[in-house]
């Protein structure tokens, strides 16, 4: 055995492990007449023994092993056992704070409620309003409808009829055709009693079975009331339907219009569109 | 393995995890704790040794255990376990470091063939010189030694002489035959001693001419 097949060795001599009993032997015998080997092997112990004596063996941080067994536990659970643990004792919100919440919903609710309410109030009340206006002038049209009345101006001749309402008016109301309808009659009348100039011009339409009674007057000095002035100034169209007869309220610049029929509201509509 | 039968079986594993009632979670949980967590010292104190600092190694041990717990059904219980967990450590090392240096096992390992060829450059004078150095050493000093050797011959010295580990479990750590276990371990201790013995001569231990010293100059044949 040379040099190199003993430094081979050498480890497991200092080390005392197992070498088969041969090739121990073998390396004994080199050993003993080898002094560059045997210093060798000499070093190889002391550096050993150096290591083991002055290196120390450095202890887990404490708090390395609670971090893994924490993450463990998160792996686990898919959350923290941090938070577990926080949620556990106090299962259920404070009893002040509860009621706080309840009082929250009602006083919410309650607050919607009022404004549904108020809204849907309004509108009663516009309709209220609306059907109050235009009530005498549908009690009008439906006692000429059925011939409890009769207008003031009756006659075959559109053009003499419009010519006699302009003339008793005091205003100038709008001359309008109604495809298909015919002027058949009119009435002018007082709009307030005090006020002999002014007066508002009711013109008929018939055609058929079916009559349409056109009303204008001023919007300046109408009877309409005024939460409905300003909305037909703004534009608006009020349609609506009273003992089967139905209405539409609107208003041009200088006249608030209304139209009374014995059709549906949406037939009426559907006229009214074709001329405006 | 391929990387779609690495997905494939990490799907399986989830899927097995989830099939877990709490019950078998808890159980495993207890076993894990029970079985690998005594390994801690060991790994934690070659981790410290590899790397340097306590940072570096309670990062390594956290990814380590992680790892292990993750693929615990993996382990078939009554195997060597420390085995098994230095194996996801080496791992998790090698990729954290290996890439960081360069290469620094493959240069040294030319130097350790020559190194070989070298047997008889020693004499009796510089023996009882280099005996001198070891009264001297401090342990920082042996740490920064051994941090100068390469990891392979790093790791053996570490489980060897620190950890006190048998060439068999070092086999078994390593995957490598205990021939390679004991030839390792020579040269890294020769290795490691001439680190000392630069020191001894850089902070004047020992004295005399630097060619006295000149033990182990793979150069020198």
């Amino acid at each position: 055995m040379d040099c190199k097949q003993t430094r081979e060795f050498m480890s497991a001599l200092v080390d005392n492990e197992e070498i088969d009993s041969q090739t121990k032997q073998k390396l004994e015998e080199h050993i003993w007449r080898c002094a560059t080997c045997r210093i060798e092997l000499e070093l190889e112990k002391k550096t050993k023994q150096t290591i083991q004596s002055k290196v120390k063996i450095i202890p887990v941080p404490n708090e390395l092993i609670t971090s893994i067994l924490n993450q463990i536990k998160t792996i686990q659970n898919g959350y923290p056992s941090s938070l577990q643990k926080f949620q556990s004792p106090n299962p259920a919100p404070k009893p002040w704070l509860e009621a706080a919440f309840s009082l929250g919903v009602v006083i919410v609710t309650l607050s919607i409620a009022v404004l549904f309410i108020s809204i849907y109030e309004h509108k009663l009340k516009q309709k209220d309003l609306v059907i109050r206006e235009i009530t005498p002038l549908v009690n009008q049209f439906d006692s000429i409808a059925k011939g409890f009345a009769k207008p003031e101006i009756l006659s075959d001749n559109p053009e003499f009829v419009w010519n006699e309402a302009v003339s008793r008016a005091g205003f100038t109301p709008e001359l309008i055709r109604i495809p298909q309808f015919k002027m058949v009659g009119a009435s002018v009348k007082d709009l307030h009693s005090n006020s002999k100039n002014i007066k508002c011009v009711n013109l008929i339409y018939r055609k058929g079975d079916t009559l349409i009674l056109f009303y204008q007057a001023p919007l300046e000095t109408s009877r309409l009331h005024e939460d409905i002035k300003k909305r037909i100034l703004k534009g608006e169209w009020i349609y609506d339907e009273i003992q089967n007869n139905s209405f539409a309220i609107w208003g041009t610049k200088e006249l608030a219009c209304c139209a009374i029929s014995n059709i549906r509201k949406e037939d009426l509509e559907k006229i009214l569109k074709q001329r405006w | 393995m391929k990387l779609n039968d690495k997905i494939k079986n990490l799907i399986k594993q989830k899927k097995r995890d989830k099939k877990l009632s709490d019950d078998e979670l808890l159980k495993k949980q207890k076993e894990f704790e029970k079985e690998a967590i005594p390994h801690m010292q060991f790994l934690y104190n070659f981790a410290y040794r590899m790397t340097g600092n306590e940072e570096d190694a309670k990062d390594l041990i956290q990814e380590t255990y992680l790892k292990a717990f993750r693929f615990w059904d993996q382990y078939e219980p009554g195997t060597n376990i420390r085995a098994w967990l230095f194996k996801i450590m080496k791992n998790s090392y090698i990729n954290k470091y290996r890439k960081a240096t360069k290469e620094p096992g493959k240069v040294d390992y030319d130097e350790v063939q020559n190194f070989y060829e070298t047997v008889r450059d020693e004499s009796f004078e510089t023996s009882d010189l280099q005996e001198h150095i070891f009264e001297n050493i401090f342990e920082d000093e042996i740490i920064e030694a051994l941090s100068k050797l390469p990891d392979e011959f790093r790791t053996v010295v570490i489980l060897a002489d620190i950890e006190g580990q048998t060439y068999e479990e070092i086999a078994k750590f390593l995957d490598i035959p205990i021939g390679t276990v004991r030839s390792r371990l020579h040269r890294g201790r020769k290795m490691l001693r001439r680190e000392l013995f630069e020191f001894a001569k850089k902070k004047g231990y020992i004295k005399g001419k630097p060619e006295d010293y000149d033990i182990d100059d793979p150069e020198k044949d």
